[in-house]
C-alpha cells in the first residue's frame, strides 16, 4: 500500500487558535495549510526553519500528539496521529516518536538524579526488565559519547548543558525510535559544544537509521546538519528542497532576507547593504494574499489578494507569485 | 534525615532553638506518665502556694501541682495537634494534589468546596460546635474536629504548587518516559512539595493549640482534662492575677508562648532548607 | 587613546551557606586596554565569566560579588576614575550620561507601566534639566537618526515587538552621547532579521558618536561583523586578544582554535569538530591552566602553572605556554 511507504505524511495541516473568550475574541492561524513527507526506509534530517511566529513549534507539537490539528491530516507509518486508541497505541506511538527539547537544563527534574529517567523509560516501554536496565541504558549513552559510569547518582546541576543534551538525546534513543522531533536543540548549548551535538546527529541518522525533523532560527547550523529544509513563514511553508539549493541559492523573496541575515563568522564577509525594519507587525496576520507581502520588496498586486500556490522549480517548492504562471513581471 | 537534622542544628540558630525547645516540651511530655497526682482531681496539695522545692511552680486555688499539670497539658496539647495536624494534612494533600493535576471539572467542583471552607468564620462555627457538644469535647474528638476544618487553605496552596510544576518541562520528560499520574506525582512532584507540607504542617500546629486554648478559655472545652487552655481558663477564672496567685497563669501562658515561637522557628528553618533553591547549592557544593 | 583600562581585576562571588564556602572565580586576575572610537568585543560561552566582568567593569558589585583585588580606571576626557572609589552619588550621574549599558532584556530599562516618552524624560532629566521644545526635538532627532518612527514615544512597552523594545534601549542609552556603552549580549534573544538591525544599528551609533562599544556575546559571527578588536574569555581569564582578522584567520590559543574552527558556515558542509570535554565550573577549575584537561597539546607545565597574557608580536596577546613560544 502506497500509504506504507511514508514514514511522516503531513497534508494540509491547519492550527487556528482561538485566543479570548464571550465577545472579543480573536483567531490566529499558526499554521496553515502545511504538507510534506518523510519516506521510510530513508533516514534523513528534515529542517523546519523560521523565525517566532512562524509556526514551527506549533506544527512539531501537532506531529508528536501533543495538541490536536485544526483539520488536515498527520500519518506516522500509515496511521493517523489523532486518532490513535488506547494505551497500547499511544505507547507504540511515544515508542516510535521521541523530542529532544530546546533547554537541557529544563528537561530534567533538577531534584531527581538525572538516570532516574533513562531507566523510567527503558522499563516502563518494556525496553528492558529492572534487573538488565543498566546494559540497555549504557548502549544507549554509549551512542552519545557517555557511559553510565560517567551519569550514575548524578544531578542535573552536576553536569554542562552540552552533557544534559546528549543525555536527553540517550534517552529517547532508548526506546528506539525510528524518527527524533528536536526543537531548538543546540540553541541553549555553549558554541564549543554545539558542533558536536550537531555531528551526533548526522551519526545517528547514518548509522542508527534515525530520521530527525530538526527545528530552529539557526540556519547555519541546519545547513551543517540537514539534508532537506523547509522555511515557515507565519504558518506557510514558503520554500521547501535540499538544503544546498535553498540556503545557497534561496529564490522566495523572505528565505533570501533570512539567508542575508544570518551573520557569517568571517571578518572578510560582513553584512552588505541595510536592513530596514518594520516597526508593527500586527497586520501580517490579517491579510489575505501572502503573508510576507507587507514586507516584500518584490510585492505585486496579485500578492496582496491571493496566497501563492505550491510551485515546483528548480528542484525544489516556492509558494510565490514571482514564479507563477499569473505574474506578469519578470524576476531580475 | 539524621544529617539533615544535624546540619541544622549546627548552622541555623533559629533551627537550634526550636528543636531543643521541642525536646524540652516532650521530655515533659513524657514525664507525665510519672506523675504523683492525678490531674483530675482536686485538692491533692496545699492551695494557693507559691514555688517552692516541694512544688516546682506552686500550686493552684484548686489544690493542685502547677509542675504536674503543666506536663499533662503539654502532652494533652501535642496529642491533639498531632491528631488534628494528621487529618488536615491527609485531606489537603489529598485534595491538592488531584486538583492540581487532573483540572477540569473535578477541579472545579472540589475547589468550590474548597473554597467555601476557606471563607467559613472558624471561630464562630467552632464556638457552635463546641457550645452544643461541650461534654462530648475530648481530646480526641477536638482532634478530629479541629482536622475536619483545617485544611482547606493549605489544599489551594499544594494545589498552585502542583499546577506550575505541571506545566514545567520535566513533566513533558517523565511523561515520554512512560511514567504513570500517579508515579509523576509521587517520584517528582513530591521532593518540590515536602519543604511547602512541613512548613504548612508547623503552622496548622500552632492554629490547632491556639484554637483550643481559645475553646478554652471561653468556656467551650470538656475543662477537667488538663491542657494549655483549660489551665488559663481556670486561672483566669478563679482570678489568680488578682489574689497575686501568679505562677499559676503564667505557666501555661508562658508554655504558649515558647511553644509558638519554637513551632514558627522550625518551620521557617526547616523549610528554607528544604527550599529546592538552596538545596540544590548545597549539593552542588557538597560534592564539588 | 585608552578609555577605560582594568588591571588584575579580581572578583569572585563568595558565599557560605549552611556552614559551606563556596568561591566561585568568575573573574581572574583580568586586565584589558580599551581605546577611545572602537568596537571590542568580549567573546565566551556561558559560565565563562563575562557577564560578572561586565558588572565589575560597571562597578555594579553586590554581595555575593566580592572585589577582591584590581583596578577599574576610566579615562574620559574631563572625568578620570577609578569606578570602586566613587560615591553613589557620582555612580548615578555617571550612569547613563558617560557610562551606558544595554542589557539583554529591554525590559529590564523599560518601564512597562509608563510610555517610552516618559522613559526618556526620566533619564534625561536625571542628568540634564531642559525644557520641552528641547527635549522634544532631542528625542525626535536621535530617533530619526536612528530609523525609529517617532510614533514609539506614545507607546507602552507591551504594544512593540522585542526587536523593536531593543532598539529604543539603544536608543535610551545612546541618547545623552555616552562615552562608553557596554551591551551585554544586545541580540541574543531576537529573532535573525531583527539581530541584523539591532547589531547594524550599534554599528551606526558608533561610527556616528565615535564612542566606544564593548560588546558581550557568546556569538563570534557578531563579533565578526562588527568588532574592531575581540577577547576571549575561558574559565574566568582573558585567554586571547587580537584584532578581528587576526583572531579569525590566525587563533593562537588552542581554544580559540576549536571555537574558530567549529563555526558553521552556509556553503561549507565540512566536518566540524568540536572541543572535547565541556567547561569547567567556575567554583571548582582545574590546577595551572584552565584549559589543560582538553587540550591536545598539554604539556607538563600547563598542569601545574597558569599562563598569563602575553603579547607575541602585533598587538596579539595570548596566556598559552605553547603559542606565546611560538611568537
Amino acid at each position: 500500500m502506497e500509504q506504507n511507504n511514508k514514514l511522516l505524511d503531513v497534508k494540509n495541516l491547519i492550527k487556528v487558535f482561538v485566543i479570548g473568550s464571550g465577545f472579543v475574541r480573536s483567531k490566529i492561524t499558526a499554521v496553515e495549510n502545511v504538507s510534506f513527507e518523510l519516506q521510510m526506509n530513508k533516514p534523513e534530517i528534515f529542517t523546519l526553519a523560521g523565525e517566532s511566529g512562524s509556526g514551527k513549534t506549533t506544527l512539531a507539537r501537532m506531529i508528536l500528539g501533543f495538541i490536536p490539528p485544526t483539520s488536515g491530516s498527520i500519518s506516522y507509518k500509515g496511521k493517523e496521529i489523532s486518532k490513535l486508541n488506547g494505551r497500547e497505541m499511544e505507547l507504540w506511538f511515544m515508542k516510535e516518536v521521541q523530542p529532544v527539547f530546546q533547554n537541557p537544563f529544563e528537561t530534567f527534574n533538577p531534584l531527581k538524579k538525572v538516570d532516574s529517567y533513562l531507566y523510567e523509560t527503558a522499563i516502563n516501554y518494556g525496553i528492558a526488565s529492572k534487573k538488565d536496565a543498566h546494559k540497555f541504558i549504557d548502549e544507549s549513552l554509549n551512542l552519545v559519547g557517555l557511559s553510565l559510569q560517567e551519569v550514575a547518582g548524578r544531578y542535573p546541576h552536576e553536569f554542562s548543558g552540552g552533557q544534559l543534551q546528549r543525555i536527553s538525546i540517550a534517552r529517547a534513543l532508548i526506546t528506539k525510535p525510528s524518527l527524533l522531533i528536536a526543537d531548538e536543540p543546540v540553541s541553549m548549548v555553549d558554541a564549543s559544544l554545539k558542533m558536536s551535538i550537531c555531528n551526533l546527529f548526522k551519526e545517528l541518522k547514518e548509522r542508527q537509521g534515525v530520521s530527525i525533523i530538526y527545528i530552529t532560527h539557526d540556519l547555519a547550523t541546519a545547513y551543517y546538519v540537514s539534508d532537506r529544509i523547509a522555511i515557515m513563514f507565519r504558518g506557510n511553508i514558503v520554500e521547501l528542497g535540499p538544503v544546498e539549493k535553498i540556503l545557497t541559492d534561496p529564490k522566495h523573496p523572505y528565505t533570501k532576507v533570512l539567508r542575508d541575515s544570518v551573520p557569517e563568522p568571517d571578518p572578510e564577509r560582513r553584512w552588505q547593504g541595510r536592513i530596514e525594519l518594520s516597526s508593527f507587525e500586527e497586520r501580517e496576520y490579517q491579510s489575505k494574499g501572502c503573508r510576507f507581502a507587507g514586507r516584500c520588496p518584490y510585492v505585486m498586486d496579485i500578492c496582496k489578494n491571493k496566497l501563492p500556490e505550491d510551485i515546483l522549480l528548480d528542484g525544489r517548492m516556492v509558494k510565490c507569485h514571482l514564479y507563477g504562471s499569473d505574474s506578469n513581471k519578470t524576476v531580475s | 534525615m539524621f544529617s539533615t537534622i544535624r546540619d541544622l542544628i549546627k548552622y541555623d540558630r533559629r533551627f537550634t532553638f526550636g528543636f531543643s525547645v521541642i525536646l524540652i516540651m516532650i521530655f515533659l511530655a513524657i514525664l507525665s506518665f510519672f506523675s504523683p497526682y492525678d490531674p483530675k482531681v482536686w485538692n491533692v496539695v496545699p492551695r494557693d502556694t507559691p514555688p517552692s522545692i516541694k512544688h516546682l511552680l506552686g500550686t493552684t486555688s484548686m489544690g493542685q501541682d502547677v509542675f504536674w499539670l503543666a506536663t499533662f497539658a503539654i502532652r494533652n496539647s501535642f496529642e491533639l495537634s498531632i491528631i488534628a495536624v494528621l487529618i488536615s494534612r491527609v485531606i489537603a494533600i489529598f485534595l491538592g494534589l488531584i486538583t492540581g493535576y487532573k483540572g477540569g471539572s473535578l477541579d472545579r467542583t472540589l475547589m468550590t468546596i474548597n473554597d467555601s471552607f476557606v471563607i467559613l468564620p472558624l471561630l464562630p462555627i467552632l464556638i457552635l460546635i463546641a457550645s452544643v457538644i461541650k461534654g462530648a469535647l475530648n481530646i480526641t474528638n477536638l482532634g478530629i474536629l479541629l482536622g475536619i476544618f483545617g485544611w482547606a487553605w493549605d489544599a489551594r496552596v499544594i494545589r498552585s504548587q502542583i499546577l506550575s510544576l505541571r506545566e514545567r518541562e520535566f513533566t513533558y520528560t517523565a511523561k515520554l518516559s512512560g511514567m504513570k499520574t500517579l508515579s509523576i506525582i509521587v517520584k517528582e512532584y513530591l521532593p518540590f512539595i515536602t519543604p511547602l507540607i512541613m512548613a504548612t504542617a508547623m503552622n496548622n500546629m500552632l492554629w490547632v493549640i491556639g484554637m483550643e486554648v481559645t475553646l478554652a478559655i471561653l468556656g467551650l472545652s470538656s475543662l477537667e482534662i488538663p491542657t494549655l487552655g483549660t489551665m488559663i481558663h481556670w486561672a483566669v477564672n478563679s482570678q489568680s492575677l488578682l489574689l497575686g496567685i501568679w505562677w499559676w497563669i503564667l505557666t501555661p501562658v508562658f508554655i504558649c508562648i515558647l511553644l509558638f515561637i519554637s513551632l514558627y522557628m522550625l518551620s521557617v528553618s526547616i523549610s528554607e532548607f528544604l527550599d529546592p533553591r538552596t538545596r540544590l547549592q548545597r549539593i552542588e557544593v557538597m560534592k564539588g | 587613546m585608552s578609555i577605560l583600562r582594568a588591571e588584575r581585576l579580581k572578583a569572585y562571588y563568595i558565599s557560605e551557606i549552611f556552614g559551606i564556602k563556596r568561591t566561585v572565580r568568575a573573574v581572574d586576575e583580568v586586565s584589558m586596554d580599551v581605546d577611545n572610537n572602537e568596537i571590542f568585543g568580549i567573546a565566551g560561552e556561558s559560565g565563562c565569566g563575562k557577564s560578572t566582568l561586565i558588572k565589575a567593569l560597571l562597578g555594579i558589585v553586590k554581595p555575593p560579588l566580592t572585589i577582591l583585588g584590581g583596578e577599574v580606571n576610566y579615562d574620559l576626557g574631563d572625568k578620570r576614575f577609578n569606578i570602586f572609589s566613587l560615591s553613589q552619588k557620582e555612580s548615578k550621574n555617571i550612569r547613563w550620561e558617560y557610562i551606558s549599558y544595554i542589557p539583554q532584556s529591554s525590559m529590564s530599562v523599560l518601564n512597562p507601566v509608563r510610555r517610552i516618552r516618559d522613559s526618556f524624560k526620566s533619564f534625561i532629566n536625571a542628568h540634564k534639566k531642559m525644557g520641552k521644545s528641547e527635549f522634544n526635538s532631542l528625542v525626535e532627532e536621535h530617533l530619526n537618526l536612528l530609523g525609529l518612527p517617532t510614533e514609539v514615544l506614545n507607546a507602552y512597552p507591551h504594544q512593540l515587538s522585542g526587536g523593536m523594545r531593543q532598539r529604543v534601549t539603544i536608543a535610551l542609552a545612546t541618547i545623552l552621547r555616552p562615552k562608553v556603552i557596554f551591551a551585554d549580549e544586545p541580540s541574543t534573544a531576537l529573532d535573525v532579521v531583527v539581530q541584523r538591525g539591532v547589531i547594524q544599528l550599534l554599528k551606526d551609533i558608533q561610527q556616528e558618536q565615535k564612542n566606544t562599544i564593548i560588546l558581550v556575546t557568546h556569538d563570534m559571527a557578531i563579533h565578526a561583523n562588527i568588532c574592531d578588536r575581540i577577547a576571549i574569555m575561558y574559565a574566568g581569564k582573558i585567554i586571547e586578544e587580537a584584532k578581528t582578522q587576526e583572531i579569525f584567520k590566525h587563533p593562537l590559543h588552542p581554544y580559540t582554535k576549536y571555537l574558530i574552527g567549529s563555526l558553521p558556515r552556509i556553503g561549507d558542509k565540512s566536518y566540524r569538530v568540536s572541543a572535547p570535554g565541556s567547561p569547567p565550573p567556575l567554583s571548582n577549575l582545574p590546577s595551572g591552566c584552565s584549559f589543560h584537561p582538553r587540550c591536545p597539546y598539554i604539556t607538563e607545565r600547563c598542569k601545574s602553572d597558569a599562563p598569563s597574557l602575553v603579547e607575541v608580536g602585533n598587538n596579539h596577546k595570548v596566556a598559552c605556554f605553547l603559542a606565546s613560544k611560538e611568537g
